[in-house]
């Protein structure tokens, strides 16, 4: 895997330009992973870069011996950034922040898929709109371990590791998140019909 | 969990951080990075901390992330101040030269492209024999420029040392295009380097001290060199270069010097080894003799390879052959070293003091008898005795030259038997 080849380079060489190719890869899930954990796009974008940067600060300080899993030291970091980020802001977790308008919405959601034409593009909009807002109401361990299994689609054992959970526990919260959500995506359809039959 | 839901769940996938923001922020971190690094390359105290106080790295987020890097650099090279350019010209022992080194060591750690870097290293060499070509010409007394001599070596061997390692890196990570533009550069310049520093070295016959030392650099150099060539006609074989008419006959140009020059060396120590005689050990010259014409016929072989346009063949056997001839060199070199010293001029031995101008009747003091040796077993004390007629370098004759017959010697022996005739 590049990934693998690069973060192995980093450790023999510290060379920035390696460094700087990692980034590429990893920082739009990173991007991804803190957005659905903050729902904005600006201090999503600050908070994301503090990873980062915080990441090369260890691995300069420490030396990148330290770092087993390049992937996983980036999302327990972006986690911890997260909490960190929270509690300077003296809120819990959970609360969500202030929703975005409609316009910023759009901004922070950068659909790549150029050749689609545009009433796809609004119709996958406001799917992910659906989805997005169904994850926003679950539970945040839940929120989390969908993110990493479904949308990263990372392994069981990555994910575990990243949660600092071991295995078996991750099957099992997943089990509960995956009804959670589709509890809640459930519930905004019945919802939603019953505002059309009223 | 319905189709529908994960199929929505992996569209979210899809969602990515803006494009100008990851470009305006990886700009932002590569240039904390090269903040970070040029503090572990520069000891200059005061741009570091000045660095460290006016640019807390969580502050910068509220600067203008271009005009910061900017700012950085400059506090780069105000540190090192006006005096890098003097300091250009410093020799080893100057005052400045500490500064030279370490301006050239914050350039090496700001070259992040590997090519560039590469090519760097080959040029710092380079600057570390132009200052062994100053100090040639300096009027500093043989031990200075023994010991400026040294430091520069050292220092040139450090270089190519990382040129090597460079080469090595680009090899596995970049394309071949680049590695072959870095490996012909240092196939030509270590070329240039070997000969500079034999040039050098060659005019100043009393720097024993360095002979080490430089026979170590010219020995890297050239190992440099063949693994530089090597990596060209790889790739080339390989067809992962372009093989363009001109680009073939380049490379056949190279492999070809290299045999050239590689035949040099043959020859030259085939001329050794054939000159070897006694009292040299008939046992070493002979390997010596023999693994050197070992050479001559790899080196026949590479030439064949060569005119069969075989260029991996060709170069494999001509370092082949250098390696043979190196071999040959050493144990003649070593044959020679273990030989008594005979030939002392100067050494008169137990006879000093004494006019031991008397040669040996048998030969006359000509250029050709010179060679003519004359060889005594002595059974009884186990001894051989080799008689070499050389000019003795009369010692000055006594106030009152006492002559003993009984004293005079023929020619010079080891072993003083003092002959009583009376």
């Amino acid at each position: 895997m590049k990934e693998q080849y690069l973060f192995l380079k980093l450790r023999a060489t510290r060379d920035p330009e390696v460094f700087g190719k990692l980034y590429d890869i990893y920082v739009d899930q990173i991007y991804r992973f803190i957005y659905f954990k903050v729902g904005r796009k600006e201090e999503a974008e600050d908070l994301t870069g503090d990873v980062f940067l915080k990441t090369w600060q260890y691995i300069n300080e420490m030396g990148s011996e330290v770092i087993d899993n390049l992937r996983a030291f980036l999302y327990q970091t972006a986690r911890n950034t997260v909490i960190d980020f929270y509690r300077s802001r003296d809120q819990k977790e959970f609360v969500a922040l202030p929703q975005e308008s409609d316009e910023e919405k759009s901004a922070a959601v950068e659909i790549v898929d150029e050749k689609q034409d545009l009433v796809e593009k609004i119709e996958l909009a406001s799917d992910l709109e659906e989805v997005k807002k169904a994850l926003q109401k679950i539970r945040e361990e839940y929120r989390e371990i969908i993110i990493l299994r479904f949308i990263e689609e990372m392994s069981v054992k990555e994910t575990a590791e990243i949660l600092g959970k071991s295995e078996g526990a991750v099957r099992v919260l997943l089990h509960r998140a995956v009804a959670a959500l589709k509890e809640e995506a459930t519930r905004k359809v019945l919802a939603k019909n019953q505002n059309y039959v009223h | 969990m319905s189709t529908d839901l994960i199929k929505k769940l992996k569209g979210l996938k899809r969602i990515e951080a803006r494009t100008e923001w990851k470009k305006s922020n990886r700009e932002f971190l590569m240039s904390q990075i090269e903040n970070n690094l040029s503090e572990n390359s520069i000891n200059e105290g005061w741009a570091l901390e000045l660095s460290k106080i006016v640019f807390p790295w969580k502050v910068m987020k509220l600067v203008a992330r271009p005009a910061m890097a900017l700012v950085t650099v400059a506090a780069l090279v105000l540190g090192s101040g006006l005096s890098v350019s003097a300091s250009q010209l410093a020799l080893p022992g100057d005052a400045l030269y500490g500064l030279k080194i370490a301006s050239e060591k914050v350039q090496v750690a700001l070259t992040f492209d590997k090519k560039e870097s590469a090519k760097m290293h080959v040029e710092l060499a380079g600057k570390r024999i132009n200052e062994i070509k100053k100090i040639k010409e300096n009027t500093d007394s043989v031990e200075k420029k023994t010991k400026k001599i040294n430091v520069a070596m050292d220092k040139f061997k450090e270089e190519i040392s990382t040129v090597q390692n460079k080469l090595d890196n680009l090899n596995k990570e970049s394309s071949p295009e680049a590695t072959v533009e870095v490996a012909k550069i240092i196939d030509n310049k270590t070329a240039e380097y070997q000969k500079d520093l034999v040039t050098a070295t060659n005019e100043l016959p009393t720097l024993n001290g360095a002979a080490k030392n430089i026979n170590q650099s010219l020995d890297l150099a050239d190992k440099t060199s063949d693994a530089a060539l090597a990596l060209v006609v790889e790739k080339h074989v390989q067809g992962v270069v372009i093989l363009t008419g001109e680009s073939e006959g380049d490379v056949l140009k190279r492999v070809g010097e290299k045999i050239e020059i590689i035949e040099e060396k043959v020859e030259a120590v085939s001329g050794q080894a054939s000159g070897l005689t006694l009292p040299v050990d008939p046992a070493a010259t002979l390997v010596a003799q023999q693994t050197v014409g070992q050479a001559k016929v790899v080196l026949g072989e590479a030439r064949e390879a060569l005119n069969k346009k075989d260029l991996s063949i060709a170069l494999t056997k001509a370092i082949e052959s250098k390696e043979l001839a190196r071999q040959a060199e050493q144990i003649a070199t070593e044959a020679v070293a273990a030989v008594p010293a005979l030939t002392e001029v100067a050494d008169c031995g137990e006879a000093c003091g004494e006019n031991v101008t008397e040669q040996n009747p048998d030969l006359t003091d000509t250029a050709e008898n010179v060679t003519n040796t004359k060889t005594e077993v002595n059974t009884n004390t186990n001894t051989v005795k080799t008689y070499i007629p050389v000019k003795v370098v009369t010692p000055p004759p006594p106030a009152e030259p006492v002559i003993d017959e009984s004293t005079l010697k023929v020619g010079i022996d080891i072993v003083q038997e003092p002959t009583a005739t009376e």
